[in-house]
Parts: C-alpha cells; structure tokens; sequence
C-alpha cells in the first residue's frame, strides 16, 4: 500500500474527494473478483494493476513526462493509438466507469446523459482521477451527440482534439476518415515535436497488434465447452488493456494464455457443467463496471464474448503490418478502424453480422442486449439487433442499467429468469 | 479469518508475493482493505493461518520491509451488489 497523496496532490487531485473512491474499490473488487473459486494464478498481475490503479501506472506515465514524453488520454475505440505511439507518446484510457464520477458530471451536463459521458466529465471536473490530471491532451471523436457536446465543455478545461467520424461507410466516408488520421497525425507531431516516420509507424502497429492478438488468443479460450476463465475476469483484462503499457500487457497477458491452455489441457472449468452460454452486446463497459458481468456469472450463467467496445470491437482485425509508405500505412489504419461496427453509423447492419456470427463461434444459449441508460444509438439499434436474433432462434433479454447499484436486484430476478428459461428450452 | 500482508511501497510487495508464489503458498494479491490502511494500494491476501510464521520467516530472511499482517474476518460477499 504505497502512499500516492503527494503525487495525487501535486496532480491537483482533490484528495479527500478521492478517498472516497478508494474506500469502496477494496470492497467492490473482493465481491465481485475474489470471492472466485480457483481462478488462474495469473489473475495476480490483473489484480495488481487494479489495485495500483490509481498509483503505478500514473506514476510511470509522469516518469515519461519528465524525460519528455506526451501523454494522450482518449475515450472511443476509433482513436487510433498506432499514431500516438509512433511519436513516441503514450495513449491512455480515462476514468468513466464509476457511478463515483457522475454527479460530478450532471453539474455541467444534462442528466439525461449516458453515465459514461457524466462519469468521464465528473472525473476531470471534480479532479478525482490521475488519468484525467496527467494527459497533456485528450482525444475526442463525435461518435455521439453527447459526447460532442461534452468535448466543448471539456474544452474550456482541457487541451483537446476532436476527430470527426464519418456516419456512413461509403468510400467517401473512408477517404475523410483516412484524411482525419491525417490531420491526427499532423497534431501529434506538433504537440509531441516528434515526426510519425513510416518506419516509427511500423512499429507502433506491430506493437498494437501484438495487444489484440494477445487479447484475441485469451478470447478463443472462451469457446471451449470448458471454460478455464470467467468472463468477469476477461472483462477485467480488457478493462486493463486501455490503460496499460502495451508491450507489459501483451507479455502478461500471453503469460496468462498459457496457463490457460493448460487448464484446457486437464479440463479445467471455472464454472459447473450446464452453465448457460451468455454473449452480451451493446454498449462499453468502463473499469470498474463489473456490474452485469457480476449478476450473470452468480445467478446460474456465464459471460463466453462482449460484443463491445470493451470486448471484441476493440481487437478484432489487425491492421496491415506489410505496408511501408506512411500514406499506404495510413490506409491500413483506416481499412482497420472503419471494420468496427459501431452504432455511430447508419446503416449497420455490420454489427448483426458480427452478433449472429460471434454467437456460433462461442455456441452461445442466449445474448442480452445491454445498454447504458440514455444512449439513444444503440437502445435505438436495439430493435434490429433483437428482431434479428429472434428470427435466427436465439434467446434474448434487452437491458437498459447504468452504474447505479438501485437496479442490481431488478437485473438479478431478469436475468436470472431469463437463465432458468435457458435451462427449459 | 483471512490475513493480509500491508507494505509501505509496491516492491517490497511484489519481492513477498515472488518468493511466497515460488514456496507455493497460496496467496492472492488484493487492494488493501479499507479498515486496515487508508491507502490504496496492494496487500498480499492468505488465509491459513498456518503459513504466518513462514511468511514471517521469508520477510526476515530477505530484508523485506512490511507495514503489518492484517487479521480480520472475510468480508466478501458476492451477493452484496455493491458496485463502485
């Protein structure tokens, strides 16, 4: 238990305010994570980083500041970190995950705000996340109107960049984000001084890849009948890619596979026979929203994929490590990127396609569509997405929550009715 | 009753965790309790009794700097629905 109150107080962190935030974490993270039965020995590494959370991954982000080095900090999946690393600056998630940050954020925003926008706003404003103090310069995009918006209250606090998102997937549409990469690219350079050379560029999308390719091997443990890791404990390392050092988290998480394959090997399952398959869609799940994940995994089911921002959307396709010239290596990016089917777009039908397919891959027994309260894009597209799997057979529960613990008891008689409907089929 | 290994600094607690995970003593690390530091941070979680004098052993042998062992009852509850 190292004692951070100076480095937080010289970030300007409010410290008492940020004590509370401590005081709950101990206790969230035994309930919902140690209170597993035989989990991989390799969870530790996890474990640790959530522990430190708040402590070693901001101090070495400040170590690189003091050697020169520009810290990032982005919020969506489409921000292309390649392009960050490759001038040798940092790229890190931010705090959004907590109920703790949103009252903090329904001062500035409307509450009819998604809880992930609220809590993001509220963690800078309330100057109760060291992520938030550190970054030099943060990255928006406009994948929502909400999030639009945020980023210019942010403004008036925070140096900030946006990227602006194509809504469709036309080649037009391409092109302005190929050209928006551009424009990223031409902003790093001049903050960091540092040129994104092509063969930088290389680098830093081997090194990209190298994370999801970790986090796709620890994903194909999962479509095992047998499965050696709980999806909690998967959610928990996607959480962690966001914000740890990419070349430590591919290494440890790799460590981890491997300990897994050999669980595989003596069959291994965290989870009794019979356990219900369950693939959830929709929205992300922001560290330390455990809570669906929780509820699911101790009422009869268990979390096999997330088709998410925190689950498959944020490794599936590599980007193109073969090209060389920096405009070529700018086209792979988008060629990647522009794969993900985010609800942002209309249409995107894409996603149905990814659903339906994930749910054969992982033999999933029923999908619940989960959205966070008042994003209208995707409890909107929920009606595709619900009508779809009900034409291909497949059960599913919508659900809209947010990170209140109010509803926790509401979602255990849903989703466990919802199990036990599973089990009669 | 549960146990928990509290430091002052990171390193002398992952040099604890390596050398008791090598001594294949089951611990876990875990953030440190709320009641037993007002710092957030890791602690080393066991719950045989039985391995405190060797942990206490290991922590002399090899100069590793300690806060305290920490006893208290389990207080986890899966069934809570406390989220943070």
């Amino acid at each position: 238990m190292a004692d951070y109150r100076q480095m937080w107080k010289d970030l300007g962190m409010d410290l008492e305010l940020h004590d509370q935030l401590c005081e709950v974490l101990p206790t969230a993270f035994g309930d919902v994570y140690l209170s597993q039965e035989d989990r991989p020995e390799s969870m530790d590494y996890y474990n640790f980083v959530v522990s430190e959370i708040h402590g070693v991954r901001p101090a070495e982000l400040i170590e690189s500041q003091k050697k020169g080095g520009k810290v990032f900090g982005t919020f969506c999946v489409f921000v292309p970190d390649e392009i960050i690393f490759a001038a040798d600056a940092i790229a890190t998630g931010l705090c959004g995950g907590s109920q703790f940050w949103v009252p903090g954020g329904e001062k500035v925003l409307p509450t009819n705000t998604c809880p992930l926008i609220k809590a993001s706003v509220g963690a800078r404003l309330e100057k109760t996340c060291p992520f938030f103090r550190i970054a030099d310069m943060f990255v928006g995009e406009t994948t929502c109107d909400g999030k639009k918006k945020a980023w210019e209250i942010l403004a008036e606090d925070v140096p900030i960049h946006v990227m602006d998102m194509p809504q469709m997937k036309r080649q037009k549409d391409l092109d302005a984000w190929t050209n928006e990469i551009s424009i990223f690219k031409n902003k790093v350079e001049e903050f960091t001084g540092n040129e994104v050379t092509s063969e930088k560029l290389s680098q830093a999308i081997k090194l990209i890849n190298d994370k999801r390719r970790a986090l796709k091997r620890l994903y194909e443990f999962r479509k095992n009948e047998n499965l050696p890791i709980s999806g909690k404990d998967v959610l928990l390392i996607s959480q962690i890619a966001f914000y740890d050092d990419p070349t430590r988290f591919a290494s440890m998480t790799n460590k981890l596979c491997d300990e897994l394959d050999e669980r595989v090997k003596n069959n291994i399952s965290v989870f009794t026979a019979g356990t219900k398959r369950i693939m959830l869609t929709g929205t992300p799940m922001a560290i330390p929203n455990w809570k669906l994940h929780h509820i699911v995994e101790t009422s009869g089911g268990a979390v096999v994929v997330e088709e998410t921002c925190t689950g498959t959307r944020y490794f599936e396709n590599l980007v193109d490590e073969t090209k060389t010239i920096i405009d070529e290596q700018i086209e792979a990016l988008t060629d990647r990127y522009m794969k993900i089917n985010c609800a942002c777009f209309t249409p995107n039908t894409g996603r149905i396609d990814d659903i339906l397919r994930l749910a054969k891959e992982y033999n999933v027994d029923g999908i619940i569509d989960v959205n966070l309260k008042f994003c209208n894009l995707y409890d909107t597209e929920g009606y595709f997405v619900e009508r779809a799997l009900k034409e291909a057979g497949i059960p599913v529960l919508g659900i809209e929550t947010d990170y209140t613990d109010q509803d926790a008891e509401q979602l255990r008689t849903r989703v466990g009715a919802f199990i036990e409907m599973l089990s009669n089929k | 009753m549960v146990y928990y290994v509290l430091f002052n600094d990171v390193d002398n607690g992952m040099k604890l965790y390596n050398l008791l995970k090598s001594a294949k003593i089951a611990v876990t690390i875990a953030p440190a309790p709320r009641e037993a530091s007002k710092c957030c941070g890791i602690s080393l979680l066991f719950k045989n009794k039985e391995d405190i004098p060797f942990i206490q052993e290991c922590i002399t042998n090899n100069n590793i700097e300690i806060n305290k062992i920490f006893e208290t009852e389990s207080k986890i509850n899966p069934k809570r629905d406390k989220f943070c």
